[in-house]
């Protein structure tokens, strides 16, 4: 599906740049005030917000938040699973048996009611999003590394490079490190999907970052202060489209890469 | 004999990010009862050529010619009759019956299924049909056997599965592709005399696709040679395989191990750019400037065709 | 047997991490345990604190902690909350019913969708109208689910009318409860249909390709017999292993759809939970799925075991 690759691409691309550069597009700056619960209007497209913020500016500004916690915690789960999913397929044998129960352990514990548990416990906060999303995130990733390493470790080279006496670290970077990314990719496209849906709904239930307001947490705003018995569909609708499209434009970015679904899941 | 069955100009190209000539110009045909061996390297089509007698080419093939089959063209069938055909007149044995198999479904299913299915028959009856045939290959307790699932099966019983559900219908026309394939000697020679039996016992014509010159030897009437997507040799089994006339065909008997084994010089063509003129030139030791521009026809020389400029 | 014991220990393994976790964080946890274990913001009396904090026994050895909180495990006891004055237990397991039926139709209708939706779009991926629901199923499922609920309550409840939006029901009548739980039960059976569809797609395209579904052809059977004999079953299976995985995911997503439509269910307590840091009642709630959850894949697990012999004939 090349035409849905380049959709996904366009659009990612656009939420980027909003993402870096948010000045450029936001009509006001994310401090500015007026008044509160305005209906949409020429001066605020997308009116304000219970404590009078410009809706559209604060669109603009979320998305670097949401976009930072979804690669985020992608990143800090696909090192984390390269490095069980390497060591499993390249040591064999126990280590790996222990990995791999391990992982199979871990795949099992509930993931969004363990992160409640947890979020409540500690100080809301990006930070802690991404790490705690990013340590509950890499089993699917390792399996995948564990099958590609099981199967490079067999070929020419890496033979090659064993008998000459490299160092597993050596052989594990250089050698198959670059031979498996082609499966690693997409499956940090997916990863990153599943953060930001997993991000959207932990700030829906308030365990978000208030003083770094992601599209999730404007929709929590929305939902607890007043914006949804009014029926103010511009405040919560806008940031729910917004996830829904970037998470769309990654996913399909991640399956391209892998080929036309084969195997299709978000966790 | 009439002839049962008659190839006439056939090619197939599949489409795709580049269009492959798989096949090019194959004319062969086959009497009833009579054992025809298509013989050739891997990747000659002459698997794409069995494919198409009994259109099973997937969707991207593009195929033109003739196939009389019976009197009637199949090419030309629409798909529902062609699904009456398929089993029940022209019966299919294909390359690896452990994979051929559904692992979900019995034996026994599997084997009756074309009793169901062209004949309508209820499960009762069509197992107790599918429990003969199987006794009739050779399975002392066809009960116990139909019970089972392919996957508990060693390869060797799987590939009479598939040969009892494929003739089960007693069809006039077997097509056998590489059943010999990756088996150890004594095996091949089993496979390839228990169906020559069973063809010779029905009266059906058998076209067999094998790499395994031996085979095609012991058991075939006639032989036709394919290299590169076309025939170029075809003749009674006997004379082709003694004293083959097309170059390599003689490369093809003198490459075997009885042969002498001397390799054929060079690698085949591929088949999205096959060479200009005569598609062996580049490894022909009789090659002429002739053989790079013109095109060869089959031509009839004594007892056999041949498709070659000299 | 081998590797049914080898999943058995796997499966107690979890169990057992899971236990233990319960029991560490509120002792791993910043901030005084005898908080951690109560909850914040609660006002409680200094002498009722100090009867908390020997009862619990936080200065006795760490395993003799962990052997009394397991005792009182077995007995269902999962601790107390003090901001809504009852046993965990009883809250839990007085709110659980609702929230398992709604997840139970939406897994079982979203199975069925999924395989119906899956087959009509992976039989002929090439065809615009597979596209079209692969796009649709696709774009589903990564909405979150509470956001696809606020959209479904905000347009046929709000402005349509056609639908309550709150409570379970207004009197105790059948009618009233289904009408009542029409659309979360809707919108959260969507959700796990999308899902469903994509991965029997997938399945679908791939068992098409097989040889056995050639060889079908090849002995005459036409394409639908070739669709329905033979490739839906063999591709639905992979659907069974998901819908136990999924469960622990579609319920996380019941409990928000609760959330949105104000139903009494176990994602209202747990929101009112976090609200209020009642963690005793977070903990006691994240045990208790977390059981459920390992108990669905060991079921599914028995389930592939029976249904694919060639999984039987490698556990013989």
């Amino acid at each position: 599906m090349t035409g849905l690759n380049r959709w996904g691409i366009g659009l990612l691309v656009v939420f980027v740049i909003v993402a870096i550069v948010p000045q450029a597009i936001a009509p006001y700056g994310p401090k500015e005030r007026s008044m509160p619960y305005q209906l949409p209007s020429a001066e605020h497209l997308l009116g304000t917000d219970d404590i009078g913020t410009d809706i559209l500016t604060e669109l603009v500004y979320s998305a670097r938040i949401s976009l930072l916690v979804g690669f985020a915690a992608a990143a800090l789960a696909t090192a984390i699973g390269l490095s069980i999913g390497l060591a499993a397929g390249y040591c064999r044998g126990a280590a790996d048996e222990v990995l791999m129960g391990a992982t199979d352990v871990v795949l099992i514990i509930p993931k969004i009611p363990l992160i409640i548990v947890l979020a409540a416990f500690l100080r809301p906060g990006v930070g802690l999003m991404i790490l705690v999303l990013g340590l509950l995130g890499w089993e699917s990733i390792a399996r995948v590394v564990r099958a590609k390493t099981l199967q490079v470790r067999e070929t020419g080279f890496v033979m090659s490079a064993r008998c000459m006496g490299f160092s597993p670290f050596r052989i594990m970077g250089s050698e198959i490190l670059p031979n498996i990314m082609h499966v690693v990719a997409p499956k940090f496209m997916l990863a990153t999907a599943a953060a930001m849906i997993s991000e959207a709904s932990l700030s829906f239930l308030g365990l978000g970052d208030p003083t770094m307001k992601s599209w999730g947490m404007m929709i929590s705003f929305a939902f607890s202060e007043g914006g949804f018995i009014r029926d103010m569909w511009w405040w919560y609708l806008p940031p729910g489209i917004c996830i829904t499209l970037c998470v769309v434009a990654i996913a399909a970015i991640g399956f391209s890469f892998e080929g036309d679904g084969a195997e299709v899941r978000i966790e | 004999m009439s002839a049962l069955l008659e190839v006439d100009g056939l090619s197939v190209t599949f489409r795709g990010e580049q269009t492959v000539h798989a096949v090019s110009d194959v004319s062969l045909s086959l009497a009833e009862g009579e054992i025809l061996a298509l013989v050739g390297e891997s990747g000659c089509g002459k698997s794409v050529i069995a494919h198409a007698v009994a259109r099973l080419l997937p969707p991207s093939a593009v195929v033109s010619g003739s196939i009389r089959f019976q009197g009637r063209d199949l090419l030309s069938l629409p798909e529902r009759e062609m699904v009456g055909v398929r089993g029940n007149r022209i019966g299919i044995i294909l390359q690896n019956p452990s994979l051929a198999l559904n692992p979900l479904h019995t034996v026994g299913r599997q084997v009756a299924e074309p009793l169901r299915v062209h004949r309508g028959e209820e499960k009762g009856r069509a197992l107790q049909g599918a429990a003969r045939a199987l006794s009739g290959l050779g399975f002392a307790d066809p009960e116990r056997t139909m019970a089972l699932y392919p996957s508990m099966c060693s390869g060797g019983m799987n590939q009479r599965f598939v040969t009892a559900a494929s003739t089960i219908l007693d069809p006039p026309f077997l097509i056998a592709d590489e059943p010999t394939k990756g088996l150890d000697r004594e095996r091949v020679g089993e496979i390839a005399e228990g169906l020559e039996r069973l063809a010779r016992e029905r009266g059906a014509a058998l076209l067999l696709i094998t790499h395994d010159l031996r085979v095609a030897g012991s058991v075939a009437d006639r032989v036709a040679v394919c290299y590169a997507g076309e025939i170029v040799e075809a003749g009674p089994a006997g004379s082709v395989l003694s004293a083959p006339r097309h170059p390599y065909a003689r490369g093809l008997i003198g490459s075997t191990p009885e042969g002498g084994f001397v390799p054929i010089p060079g690698s085949s063509p591929s088949p999205i750019s096959p060479p200009p003129g005569c598609r062996f030139h580049p490894r022909c030791p009789h090659r002429t400037e002739r053989c790079a521009l013109e095109h060869p026809v089959p031509v009839r020389v004594g007892d056999r065709d041949v498709r070659c400029l000299l | 047997m081998s590797c049914l014991l080898a999943k058995g220990i796997r499966y107690a393994v979890s169990l057992l991490v899971v236990v233990a976790l319960t029991f560490t964080l509120p002792r791993a946890m910043p901030g005084d345990p005898v908080m951690n274990l109560i909850g914040d913001d609660v006002s409680v009396s200094q002498a009722t604190l100090n009867a908390i904090r020997a009862e619990i026994g936080l200065d006795r050895p760490v395993t003799e902690q962990f052997a009394s909180y397991l005792w009182s495990l077995l007995h269902l006891d999962l601790g107390y909350s003090y901001h809504l004055n009852a046993p965990v237990a009883d809250l839990l397991f007085a709110r659980i019913g609702w929230t398992l039926l709604f997840t139970g139709i939406a897994i079982l209708g979203g199975a069925a969708i999924g395989i119906l939706a899956g087959t009509l779009a992976g039989w002929r991926p090439e065809t615009k109208k597979s596209h079209t629901m692969t796009l649709v199923a696709l774009a589903v499922s990564c909405t979150p689910p509470y956001f696809l609920a606020l959209l479904f309550l905000s347009m046929f409840a709000f402005r349509l009318g056609l639908f309550p939006f709150k409570g379970l029901y207004d009197e105790a009548t059948l009618g009233s409860i289904a009408h009542h739980l029409f659309l979360p039960v809707l919108v959260l059976t969507l959700f796990a249909a999308a899902r469903n569809t994509l991965i029997m797609r997938g399945s679908v395209v791939q068992e098409k390709e097989s040889l056995y579904a050639l060889y079908a052809r090849a002995k005459g059977l036409s394409d639908r017999a070739v669709l329905f004999g033979h490739v839906l079953k063999n591709a639905s299976l992979p659907i069974i292993t998901q819908i136990a995985l999924d469960f622990g995911f579609i319920f996380s997503g019941a409990l928000f759809v609760e959330i949105v439509f104000s139903l009494n269910g176990m994602g209202t307590l747990i929101y009112d939970a976090v609200l209020g840091r009642d963690y005793p009642l977070l903990q006691g709630a994240f045990l208790l799925i977390a059981v459920m959850v390992i108990c669905m894949n060991m079921a599914a697990d028995i389930v592939y075991h029976l249904v694919d012999p060639r999984i039987r004939r490698q556990g013989n």
